[in-house]
């Protein structure tokens, strides 16, 4: 077995582009990464493409645009953890031995909905009785300002702080601060969550270079190693449960420090799943940041910005990049690989050694979310 | 000996499965479920398969009316529905938790409500007389 590394990395801004196809948000990504990575295209020795709205053979699309065909490429969807879940089959071929150099993609066009809320599989109950992905949060964030000694300052501090972040970053879709004051003024959306707690609707798409230990060192590219790359799916649960716990979280990063032998207060640097703000400050506490009911604590005392111990969501998070379903966890690798490797500008994490990337996805009746990706990486 | 021919499986027409539970919610006035023979697991909606023990043997349920709102939410912005409408988890017990609407305004987590019905089908309403 050998380890993985990230070698290179590219993605588009994320926003909205009604001329582009699939292939036409993709193929400028892929050409970046590979040029980055010192790497012909025929040297590709598989593909994993994440999508969730794509349509059929949505790697094989993007790929012939450039050439590239006849190896293994394998299309993936698993919601919002589809583009971490194509790294994750990407370190699992690469580890193996199987391959040495592969490439991972995300992509997605949210556009095509002409904005509003995703759709999500007819058949399933919950969503015949009007439930969206705003509604699920904003019954989270309803039980969140019940249980806790939290208000909705604390939602509104966490879009604060990722559009404030995002505005550092030319790959956000939204790169203009906003004040409290304008996030809780906001349209509503599904109480108590007003429009600027939600992330907004945008295209986009993101690709990274996976190789073996071998390669990285012919490379000589600055380099993460994955250290941890865990996946999980949810189990159904009929009865009551604690909304503000998710145990696919807590379980699949239990499983990450395990695997890379590291505690949450090593980490320098996390991107986490904030499609909506309350998101946020349950994951703090899922993922260990803080115990749990200290969330607010930490929006509160800067310690998850600049400056504070643990920089949660540099790149703005989804909350200021948007969220094309598909791309958004390769785009957390590309960001984490950057700040890794000192290539994030004025959004640098000074010093940042050690990474985590978390989304899960969702939108299934009976499971709080559908899966988990959670990737530790460190500077190589 | 030969091995014996593969048997075809069986597809489960489980939409009309929930379909059909919820109009008989709507009609009766509660909630319609299933109850596994097996292991005794309860599921609103009916289910084909036990989520629990993965049996098939299921018997028509009737889990009763009331519940306790453990969070609810008014969707403002929807392409697909009028808004705004309410909808919330109710806990039934500490075994099955049932999204529903919610017909009415001013609810509080810990509410308890019951099931009504009107021309959409059924929903949940808060119970006259608040718990504190």
């Amino acid at each position: 077995m050998t380890d993985a590394f990230v070698v290179a990395a590219a993605m588009a801004p994320m926003g909205r582009y009604p001329g582009a196809s699939y292939a036409g948000l993709a193929v400028g990504p892929v050409l970046d990464c590979l040029a980055r990575g010192g790497v012909d295209r025929r040297e590709i020795e598989a593909v994993y493409c994440a999508h969730s709205y794509g349509g059929m053979l949505t790697g094989q699309r993007i790929l012939k645009e450039i050439g590239v065909g006849g190896i293994p490429v394998t299309n993936v969807d698993n919601a919002c953890s589809g583009g971490a879940t194509a790294v994750h089959e990407a370190w699992r071929a690469v580890i193996s031995g199987d391959y040495d150099v592969v490439l991972a993609i995300g992509v997605d066009k949210l556009t095509q909905f002409g904005g509003g809320t995703l759709p999500l599989v007819a058949d399933d109950h919950e969503v015949r009785a009007g439930m969206v992905m705003p509604a699920l949060y904003a019954m989270r964030a309803r039980r969140y300002l019940h249980e806790r000694d939290a208000s909705i300052a604390d939602l509104a501090a966490v879009s604060v702080k990722a559009r404030r972040h995002g505005a550092r970053n030319p790959y956000a879709q939204l790169r203009s601060e906003v004040t409290a004051d304008e996030v809780l003024a906001s349209r509503p959306i599904a109480d108590p969550l007003t429009l600027f707690m939600c992330c907004p609707t945008g295209d986009g798409a993101a690709a990274v270079l996976v190789v073996s230990d071998r390669v990285r060192r012919r490379l000589g590219l600055p380099a993460a190693r994955i250290a941890a790359s865990v996946l999980h799916s949810g189990s159904i649960e009929t009865g009551p449960h604690d909304m503000l716990r998710p145990e696919i979280t807590r379980n699949a990063a239990h499983d990450a420090y395990e695997v890379a032998g590291i505690s949450p207060e090593q980490l320098d640097v996390v991107e986490l799943h904030d499609a909506f703000s309350i998101a946020e400050l349950v994951y703090y506490e899922a993922l260990g940041l803080c115990r749990a009911g200290e969330s607010a604590k930490l929006i509160r005392e800067g310690t998850t910005t600049f400056g504070g111990d643990v920089v949660v969501n540099p790149s703005g998070g989804l909350l200021a990049k948007g969220h094309p379903v598909g791309a958004s966890g390769t785009a957390q690798i590309a960001e984490l690989y950057w700040q890794l490797t000192g290539q994030t500008g004025d959004r640098q994490v000074e010093g940042a050694r050690t990474a985590l990337a978390h989304v899960t996805g969702g939108g299934i009746a009976g499971l709080d979310h559908g899966a988990c990706t959670i990737h530790v990486l460190t500077a190589a | 000996m030969p091995p014996p021919t593969a048997s075809p499986s069986t597809v489960i027409s489980d939409l009309d499965t929930t379909s059909r539970s919820l109009a008989a919610t709507a009609a009766t006035g509660r909630l319609q479920g299933t109850r596994c023979i097996d292991c005794g697991a309860r599921a609103f909606p009916a289910r084909p398969v036990c989520h629990r023990c993965g049996g098939t043997r299921l018997a028509a349920h009737d889990l009763g009316t009331a519940g306790r709102l453990y969070s609810w939410t008014t969707v403002r912005v929807s392409s697909t529905r009028n808004t705004p409408y309410s909808i919330g988890y109710v806990d039934i017990d500490d075994e099955v938790r049932v999204l529903g609407r919610l017909l009415g305004e001013d609810f509080a987590i810990d509410d308890i409500v019951e099931v009504t019905t009107d021309d959409q089908g059924w929903a949940f309403v808060r119970t006259s007389g608040r718990e504190r």
